[in-house]
């Protein structure tokens, strides 16, 4: 690890789960039987979704990352909390590894960082712009799709009376517009017909207060790539496929909700994630190259985890760009970036040492 | 609104402002102008709000501390960049929304996109609104190749309010599309957004609202034919905030215009389907040109449009019937309706 850059006040910023909100604590009464039923907005605001915080981290992660950071560097956690502002001015860390999520809006994943511009205080990670961008699915596609980048057929969906004017045909996939972490993504997901769209796309409008994003369903294997660089020296790890003759019988070949926090425990864990897939070489190149043209024409700075799926003809498609990858630390947690890693050689420790590096190279804090 | 409702006017300060140290040939006035119009849109808030002022000099401190003290209801929002840097106008509104604080015009997301002239040209494109073709010419690149028809127009990749719009602006050929982009390059530090020239009328098109109440205002046109021959028919800098330079004075502002009523339509068309794609919120700024064909073409969208008394936005709504206290009123109520709209059918 002597290639590293040492010794950097750092600060970690992060958003921590609330302890009482397990991940398999799903209600299934309270969330899956509201089919046809409509809500008034008081009603949405006080209901809790199942997967409200799935994207923020739990004290294990953000130890884990402490830990990790700290072999190199002197590293003060900061919570992403209504005192996080005067915490930077207390703390000045010379750079701040950034995993907060937020929770406000279409930006909140740009809102630490934006605030860390104002700071001119360097973090690892994109840029506001593509942290926003990437939280809004359509947008994102719209980008790819200029750049004829293989994205699946599509249409946003913000009232039950725009489904009679959608042109793909069955069966679809349907998604909240602007959530990460495969939030808003259940089995219930791929629908086959109107009534069963109807009842998805109206789930979201309500629970979600967002539109929904409604895509072709694509029938191919899906995988996650994860990325680590900038400009033109950008590594592309192991690709991880999602193994989906591992979930339970007669659900949907989808990484869903249920698949990636219930039906997979750290109790038991589910045999889900192949890494590296075992793949042609050709496909590989083809899924590397569009993963890298992705990296680049988001503007993404650091790293990065892009989901693809393969479509009936084989070829790659672009799911999601996540700016900000999980790392859940320990093997049975089965978190993709990490994993990647792991696969590559690389230890925990030496690849979040390597995304603030990269960040530190960036901001010539060498 | 409830007569306690709190607005808070937020602007940012002029760069000249900050002090010494920074060269006069460097100072964007149309930074400076723009305080003009601050008292003017500070009164008209007052008439109907609890309402309060604060200039921000890219202190973030004492901004949070200025919204904490005040706890606005909402924020009228004119901050389009911070010290010298326009990219710092999403981080503003990322700053509202962190404070979970509503404010007039566009989102975090749309400001940030749209200060990025060929992410919206790709965006435009992706569904088939006219823009004109183009190319980024990267800070690093070394080689210029392109299929664009000349003449083509030269612009900084991340700047507004006409910086660096200039006569050279418009090349005619390979050297000076070089030495263009090697200008820009150097004295913006920064990409170069190279577009084919489309030599014809420029209309300004005024929209207010949301949703189901949306208006597109009296269309403006910036007549230039009084400009000399050798003047490249375009709104430079110049034209736009240097009263007495020649491109001032034969700039002329016209509303409403006078246009077909074909044409009018499908410039209305296109002005509606580029704020919904583009997610715009309250009003904005359509500006578009007309080729010889009378096809319009998108230039650039403006988030927030300049407000001040003599402004096009202001004129456009003077001839819709709005008075610019009832302007101001109007955008107030778009925000705060907005935020009310919730529903599945």
């Amino acid at each position: 690890m002597n290639s590293f850059v040492q010794d950097l006040d750092v600060a970690l910023i992060y958003n921590l789960k609330p302890e009482n909100i397990e991940s398999n604590q799903c209600d299934e009464k309270n969330n899956f039987n509201n089919n046809g039923k409509k809500f008034l907005a008081e009603e949405v605001s006080q209901k809790k979704n199942v997967d409200v915080f799935a994207e923020w981290d739990s004290q294990e992660t953000i130890d884990a990352v402490k830990n990790s950071l700290s072999v190199l560097h002197n590293v003060i956690p900061i919570e992403a909390n209504e005192n996080v502002f005067s915490n930077l001015l207390l703390h000045k860390p010379q750079i701040v590894f950034n995993v907060s999520e937020c929770i406000n809006g279409i930006s909140r994943e740009a809102q630490i960082p934006a605030m860390l511009d104002f700071l001119s205080i360097p973090y690892t990670g994109s840029e506001p712009l593509t942290l926003a961008t990437c939280l809004d699915k359509s947008r994102t596609k719209e980008i790819l799709s200029y750049y004829k980048i293989p994205t699946a057929q599509f249409c946003v969906i913000e009232n039950l009376s725009q489904i009679d004017s959608i042109e793909i045909s069955f069966p679809l996939f349907v998604k909240p517009l602007h959530e990460g972490s495969s939030k808003g993504i259940f089995n219930s997901s791929v629908v086959k017909n109107k009534k069963e769209l109807v009842s998805v796309v109206e789930k979201i409008l309500v629970e979600y207060n967002q539109p929904a994003l409604v895509e072709k369903y694509l029938t191919g294997k899906e995988f996650t790539v994860a990325l680590l660089g900038n400009g033109n020296d950008v590594k592309v790890l192991p690709i991880v496929e999602i193994n989906f003759d591992s979930l339970p019988k007669n659900v949907n070949p989808i990484f869903s909700y249920e698949a990636k926090w219930i039906w997979d425990t750290k109790e038991s864990p589910l045999d889900i994630f192949e890494c590296p897939a075992k793949i042609s070489s050709t496909l590989k190149n083809k899924i590397e190259k569009i993963c890298l043209e992705t990296f680049k024409v988001l503007r993404c700075r650091d790293w990065a985890r892009i989901d693809i799926r393969l479509d009936e003809f084989e070829t790659p498609n672009i799911i999601e760009i996540n700016p900000l990858p999980g790392i859940l630390p320990k093997v049975e947690d089965n978190s993709c970036f990490p994993k990647a890693a792991r696969s590559a050689g690389i230890s925990y420790d030496e690849l979040l040492l390597t995304v603030l590096h990269l960040a530190a190279v960036r901001n010539n804090l060498t | 609104m409830e007569s306690d409702f709190s607005i808070s006017l937020i602007y940012n300060l002029p760069v000249f402002a900050e002090g010494a140290g920074i060269p006069t040939e460097n100072v964007d006035l149309s930074q400076s102008q723009i305080q003009e119009g601050i008292d003017t849109i500070f009164s008209a808030l007052k008439q109907i709000s609890n309402a309060s002022v604060f200039g921000t000099d890219g202190n973030v401190e004492k901004l949070f501390s200025f919204l904490d003290l005040e706890k606005p209801d909402l924020v009228f929002n004119l901050c389009e960049s911070v010290g010298h840097d326009a990219s710092k106008e999403m981080c503003v509104a990322s700053m509202y929304e962190l404070m979970s604080i509503n404010y007039t015009g566009s989102n975090a997301l749309t400001l940030g996109t749209l200060l990025n002239k060929s992410r919206v040209k790709e965006i435009l494109s992706y569904h088939k609104i006219p823009t004109p073709k183009f190319f980024v010419a990267k800070l690093n690149s070394k080689k210029i190749s392109h299929n664009l028809q000349f003449p083509l127009i030269v612009k900084p990749l991340k700047e507004d309010a006409s910086i660096a719009i200039e006569n050279e602006s418009v090349v005619k050929n390979q050297t000076e599309l070089f030495n263009r982009i090697k200008y820009i390059h150097t004295n913006f530090n920064q990409d170069a957004l190279v577009e084919e020239f489309i030599d014809g009328r420029e209309i300004n098109v005024a929209i207010l609202g949301n949703g189901e109440n949306i208006n597109v205002l009296p269309l403006s046109e910036i007549e230039m034919t009084s400009l000399p021959e050798n003047f490249p028919k375009i709104v430079t800098y110049n034209a736009k905030w240097m009263k007495g330079t020649i491109e001032f004075e034969n700039t002329i502002r016209v509303c409403p215009v006078n246009i077909e009523q074909k044409l009018i339509e499908k410039i209305h068309t296109i002005a509606l389907e580029s704020y919904e794609i583009l997610s715009l919120r309250d009003y904005a700024r359509v500006d578009m040109r007309i080729d010889k064909f009378g096809n319009p073409f998108v230039l650039e969208i403006n988030p927030n449009p300049d407000l001040s008394t003599d402004s096009g936005f202001v004129a456009a709504a003077n001839v819709f019937g709005l008075t610019y206290e009832k302007l101001i009123e109007s955008i107030v109520n778009c925000a705060i309706e907005r935020e009310k709209v919730f529903c599945v059918n």
